[in-house]
């Protein structure tokens, strides 16, 4: 027997930290374990709810968790891609191209 | 303050622990490290919580899937160093970061629903729901995984 | 027991209709793209986009509601006249697309988008709102990358993934915090618990859920503190592509944040009050200002037309703050405003390509020759009725949102308005534009003109669509009680 209310809020720091890390850190791939870093306390929230309201929030925890491997999946993509034609995955060298 | 609560504590304080180091070590690869000790510690405290079924999908997906993805491409991108961000984005993004730490801490510290932890993973339920109630869903699920398909074969095509 | 499933199955595709046919178009066009047929391809996702027009249509003029999947689907008159605005965005994006595009896969992933983006409006369910949502995402994630050593495209791709996971991040605590407060996720049910006695217990989880999700569409839709990335992305992405970001994905997210507010949540308006109406008062007359104010100095046609994009939205989110008198007049708007932004796009797209490079000069010239006076007239046409000037249909959706705001109170006047001045203040660059198009160019440069058949024919249509609109608006009546 855990208090989900509790269980929630312990929850908060690391989707702070992914949150914090998808928009200050510089390189591309560090943004999107950020992302994963975040998620993992959707994920934490939506099952400590499953389990004292019913087998739906596994279910939509299992939506989640599939689409966010998809949206993952073409970020990395993206990320190739960038280095493909820019050499960098650094957003602030990115930029800096784009003010020369 | 039972024994559950302070494991299922325990497990949330170290995957947060990972999980900063994660965001603040210099390389991309010992990230990627650190982000296999997040997830396996995560995993730990969703069963703790008692929906092992959802640990056990997100321990395949994240540690088996997304984590390779991630160690792929780091290694197909230059090995860059990730530099701390300059002190005004970052002190920007700590900004915004403790606002809505601040909103979800006011908002849900309030009041105790007083909802505990009664169940555990059953998964005949699960799949009871998943292919009666939101049968629609699995399709558009297909259809999303129909455009990252394509739209990766659209990024990779070179330029004639 | 086996033919009663296949009827059922029948039955599905049969109400769903234009996403089928758009699904099925995807399919064979991807095939087409790899035997290199890409005029018969381009040919196949017209008949898709019309098909699936005709049928909304024909469910439109019958009056069919159909309810499927366990309601968590409804085709209502809500999501169909929503519908038209989208598909007719889909269609002016195909129309401008460029052969560079063609060749690639840039037909099946924008068929792929809109066909999910119907499916958001017609969710009655957060779980499947969410998963079409992301759904219409995915492909413009691709479609956004110019492919070229562009750095402003590379800013635009970067900015716009990046606020696409942060819009999926609060999405997904969102539903988390709803779902754990009221143990199901259809809207039928979250309007039930809200009218309930255990809400009192669970006021702050929903709120909370609630922000989260709005901020989550914001995204999408372009509000204020949240439209930043759209500036850079509609420059910076190919030229149909942002026609397609700034008519249908954003109207998506316009019409799911109204479908949350007036539809589950619309009983939160009369337990907060005024509170909940302040609030998004602050929201639209920021996304109102200052955007109108920072087109002012812009001299870049696609940057231009972002900022005033961005203020569109700002109109549109009147409705939000006084559902009760103006969301019957929404689809109206929504349908204007897709044709001539899109069709603004497409002009831009025909004079400058799909790159990021469109100076203001650009347009100089353009009513002088007779091969481009056509793309001259229905520019004019276009930024008029944006800008709400009479004979046009962009000016009877403002009129039609402006008055019935004004009419809900002082909150509403005031708010009409701001709206008024700041629609006037556009004027200046929309009239700016226009006259640029009657100035002779700059020491005798050639302008580069692509003529199509088929944007020719969009172009006339939606002249005529313009001028036609204007007088039927109450073909266009939302319903307002949305759940019943």
């Amino acid at each position: 027997m855990i208090d989900v209310n509790l269980a929630i809020l312990a929850t908060i720091p690391l989707f702070i930290i992914g949150f914090y890390g998808v928009l200050a850190r510089r390189h591309f791939i560090r943004i999107i374990i950020s992302f994963e870093i975040a998620l993992t306390a959707v994920i934490l929230a939506i099952g400590a709810f499953a389990t004292s309201k019913g087998m739906l929030g596994e279910v939509i925890g299992i939506i989640i968790i599939a689409v966010v491997a998809m949206e993952v999946a073409l970020g990395l993509a993206i990320a190739i891609q960038l280095d493909r034609l820019f050499q960098t995955v650094d957003i602030y060298e990115l930029r800096k191209l784009k003010e020369e | 303050m039972n024994l559950e609560t302070i494991l299922y504590l325990v497990a949330i304080g170290l995957a947060i622990f990972f999980s900063y180091l994660a965001i603040h070590v210099r390389s991309i690869l010992y990230a990627v490290i650190f982000l296999v000790g997040m997830y396996a510690t995560s995993t730990w405290a969703l069963i703790q919580l008692g929906s092992w079924f959802l640990a056990l999908v997100y321990l395949f997906i994240g540690a088996g899937g997304v984590l390779v993805l991630i160690i792929f491409a780091s290694m197909l991108t230059r090995p860059a160093i990730d530099i701390p961000p300059s002190r005004s984005l970052s002190v920007l993004a700590f900004l915004v970061s403790l606002f809505f730490a601040s909103l979800i801490f006011y908002l849900l510290f309030r009041n105790q629903t007083g909802l505990t932890t009664v169940f555990s993973s059953n998964y005949i339920e699960i799949s009871k729901i998943l292919f009666d109630n939101y049968a629609f869903a699995i399709i558009i699920i297909a259809i999303a995984a129909l455009a990252v398909y394509y739209g990766a074969i659209y990024l990779a095509s070179e330029e004639k | 027991m086996l033919s009663s499933e296949i009827s059922e199955i029948l039955n599905l595709i049969y109400y769903l209709s234009p996403f089928f046919t758009l699904i099925f178009g995807t399919i064979v066009i991807s095939f087409l793209i790899i035997w290199k047929k890409i005029k018969i391809a381009k040919v196949v996702s017209y008949i898709s986009l019309l098909m699936s027009l005709f049928f909304t249509l024909y469910f439109i003029y019958n009056n069919y509601t159909f309810v499927i999947s366990n309601s968590t689907l409804i085709i209502d008159k809500f999501s169909q006249l929503i519908w038209l605005a989208i598909l007719a965005g889909g269609i002016v994006s195909l129309s401008s697309m460029h052969e560079e595009l063609l060749k690639r896969e840039a037909q099946p992933l924008l068929l792929l988008s809109v066909a999910s983006g119907l499916l958001v409006i017609s969710s009655r369910d957060l779980l499947i709102l969410f998963l079409s949502l992301e759904a219409t995402v995915f492909p413009t994630y691709a479609l956004v990358s110019q492919l070229k050593r562009d750095p402003i495209s590379a800013e635009a791709t970067v900015k716009y993934f990046v606020f696409g996971i942060l819009s999926t991040l609060l999405f997904g605590y969102g539903i988390a915090l709803i779902y754990g407060s009221v143990g199901s996720t259809l809207f039928i049910n979250i309007k039930n618990f809200i009218n309930s006695q255990d809400y009192a217990s669970f006021s702050n989880y929903i709120m909370l859920g609630l922000i989260l999700i709005i901020l989550s569409l914001a995204i999408k839709a372009t509000l204020f503190p949240l439209h930043v990335w759209a500036i850079d992305t509609y420059q910076g992405s190919p030229t149909s592509i942002s026609a397609y970001l700034s008519s249908s994905s954003k109207i998506i997210g316009i019409a799911a944040i109204a479908l949350l507010l007036v539809g589950p949540f619309y009983d939160l308006y009369t337990i907060f009050g005024f509170e909940l109406r302040y609030i998004m008062s602050i929201l639209v007359v920021a996304t109102i200002i200052l955007p109108n104010i920072a087109g002012l100095v812009q001299r870049n046609i696609k940057r231009l037309l972002a900022y005033s994009s961005v203020a569109h939205s700002g109109y549109m989110a009147l409705v939000y703050v006084y559902p009760e008198g103006t969301l019957q007049f929404l689809a109206y708007y929504l349908i204007t405003y897709s044709i001539a932004k899109s069709v603004s796009f497409l002009i831009t797209n025909l004079i400058s390509g799909e790159g990021s490079y469109s100076p203001y000069d650009l347009l100089r010239g353009l009513f002088k020759y007779r091969r481009t006076s056509l793309a001259a007239i229905t520019f004019a046409i276009a930024l008029l009725s944006l800008a709400g000037i009479p004979p046009f249909a962009g000016f009877m959706a403002k009129f039609l949102i402006f008055l019935n705001t004004s009419y809900m109170g002082n909150l509403g006047i005031a708010l009409a308005l701001i709206a008024l001045i700041m629609s006037a203040v556009s004027v200046y660059y929309y009239a700016y534009l226009i006259r640029l198009e009657v100035l002779p160019t700059t020491n005798g440069a050639n302008i580069n003109f692509v003529s199509r058949l088929d944007s020719n024919c969009v172009m006339i249509i939606s002249i005529l669509l313009l001028l036609v609109l204007t007088f039927y608006p109450n073909l266009f009546i939302l319903p307002f009680p949305l759940l019943e």
